[in-house]
């Protein structure tokens, strides 16, 4: 008889895998797309902007996309296959994690790779320029703040799938809330996402109340998470 | 290894519906039994409970002595299959028979591939271009060659044709005869599958009517045919399920059983005494218009 794996690293591994081939196919659309916007001359911000500033915002948004997706998808699929809703919940969460710290790996160099072939101007990127121009506090907000989209969107979508769409509605309104916050803490972003639907507020605050805030959002936003699917009836479908 | 099931004051409630009530019944391990009600009676949900798919309201599960919600231990000598939906499963089905394999620690790869073989699916296609028949076939192939201790299949025959089905309860009682386990098969195809079953539950509307194993079920139903008033005069302190007259002629089912004495009575006032299959057991037991 075979020996099981530790079923939350197995979780992990296969859900990075999965959710990194994602990951890899939006890269490479984000990238021709902006080539194409880039050649044709675009009046767009798209086309105006460096990869690594799209990349930096869109990612929030696919991370947001792929949380949700995630929150019934792989929570159905695990425990119909005999596992436990915690070892989902830290295995996906884990997995989430390292997807958050292989985006900036990948995308830095990247950046820096198509700056030095003059695919992309980087050093005029607005998004580094708002971190003086330091690529490891950069990067490093880039990963914190894509895990927290990934979070939200996972909290979304297991509101929603536990609840009815009315208290679905409200882990959205939780989200933005949470969300709003944390853009605020990296100061510069919540005007570029939020400001169409609630009052933008930048919050002037040093790197470690920022790294602290963050910190505070996605212990919150795991804590919310688990409590909603910790003992969640799983849909017949 | 063999795993108990025990059901002690099961509830399970969706709303203000309950949708199983005060349940308790015993499965010992390594027997196949059939689940029998009709729709509504609180098949799935019950399952769906042992799967872990979800907590009971009230009452307690017990596999092997141990509650299986969240117990990993358990969860993973359980394996429930249903009417899954594939529609946007793009794993090709031998890739999806190998992740299965690496989940369940009993699970025979190579039975596998055989029985997807017999049952003609074809291995390099997507599970969501199969058509209902074969992901069907699909779910009983993982369901048998997982080899779980429980083994749940609701009415997993959905889409089959018949020789697919014959195929699937072959390969069942075959390999069960080799491993023997706990099978819960769940259907409405009672006249079709009762062979298969050892032991029968029958359930009807949230309640558990009864459970016995499927001989003596089926020795202790007996259909009474004869001229109205001698049937009349013989069934009085029997449990009649279901009465039919046609002309003079009546037929009672009866359920319980007679001593050689009844049955040498009912003889000898020119009664025709027969037997009755499960199906009409379970039409009558779980029937609206239920004789008394």
């Amino acid at each position: 008889m075979k020996q099981p794996t530790s079923a939350a690293s197995r979780i992990m591994m296969e859900m990075f895998w999965h959710q990194g081939s994602w990951a890899i196919g939006y890269l490479v659309i984000v990238f021709l797309l902006n080539l194409a916007l880039g050649i044709t001359g675009s009046s767009s911000n798209i086309g105006q902007d460096d990869f690594f500033s799209i990349i930096y915002r869109s990612t929030k948004g696919f991370m947001l996309v792929i949380g949700i997706i995630s929150s019934f998808g792989f929570l159905s699929f695990y425990v119909r296959h005999g596992f436990t809703r915690r070892d989902f919940f830290k295995g996906a969460a884990l997995a989430a994690l390292l997807l958050s710290i292989a985006f900036p790996l990948v995308v830095g160099p990247v950046s820096l790779l198509l700056s030095a072939m003059n695919f992309s101007d980087t050093g005029n990127s607005p998004v580094l320029q708002a971190f003086e121009h330091n690529w490891f506090l950069a990067l490093a907000s880039f990963g914190i703040q894509i895990f927290v989209y990934y979070l939200m969107g996972w909290m979304i979508g297991s509101g929603f799938y536990r609840h009815d769409w009315i208290r679905g509605l409200g882990f959205i309104a939780i989200a933005i809330v949470l969300v709003g916050f944390m853009d605020a803490l990296w100061q510069f972003e919540l005007a570029s996402l939020w400001d169409r639907w609630m009052p933008a507020f930048t919050l002037d605050v040093p790197l470690y109340a920022s790294l602290a805030g963050s910190a505070v959002i996605m212990v919150l936003g795991l804590v919310l998470i688990r409590l909603l699917t910790r003992k969640v009836t799983i849909k017949l479908r | 290894m063999n795993l108990d099931i025990e059901f002690d004051r099961v509830s399970i409630r969706y709303g203000d519906v309950e949708a199983v009530k005060d349940m308790s019944f015993r499965l010992d391990g390594g027997k196949i039994y059939g689940l029998l009600g009709r729709n509504g009676a609180g098949k799935t949900s019950l399952l769906s409970v042992l799967a872990s798919f979800r907590e009971p309201s009230s009452g307690t599960v017990k596999v092997g002595g141990e509650q299986p919600f969240e117990n990993a231990k358990i969860m993973r000598e359980v394996s429930f299959l249903y009417d899954i939906d594939y529609k946007d499963e793009s794993d090709k089905v031998k890739a999806a028979i190998e992740t299965v394999a690496g989940y369940r620690p009993r699970f025979d790869t190579e039975y596998a591939l055989r029985l997807a073989r017999n049952f003609n699916l074809p291995l390099d296609k997507p599970l969501k271009e199969l058509s209902k028949g074969m992901q069907s076939a699909f779910n009983v192939t993982i369901g048998l060659a997982s080899r779980s201790p429980v083994t749940i299949l609701d009415e997993v025959y959905l889409g089959m044709d018949a020789p697919t089905r014959e195929i699937f309860y072959r390969e069942l009682l075959e390999d069960q005869e080799r491993h023997p386990r706990t099978f819960i098969l769940s259907t409405h195809l009672v006249s079709e599958m009762d062979y298969l079953f050892e032991e029968v539950i029958i359930i009807h509307k949230g309640r558990f009517v009864l459970q016995d194993d499927y001989e003596s079920l089926t020795s202790r139903g007996v259909s009474i045919t004869g001229p109205a008033q001698k049937v009349d005069e013989f069934t009085p302190g029997l449990k009649v399920l279901n009465v039919q007259q046609l002309g003079s002629t009546k037929s009672a089912i009866v359920y319980g059983e007679l001593s050689e004495e009844s049955k040498h009575a009912a003889r000898r006032a020119g009664l025709e005494l027969g037997p009755i299959s499960l199906q009409d057991l379970f039409i009558h037991i779980t029937g609206e218009e239920q004789g008394t």
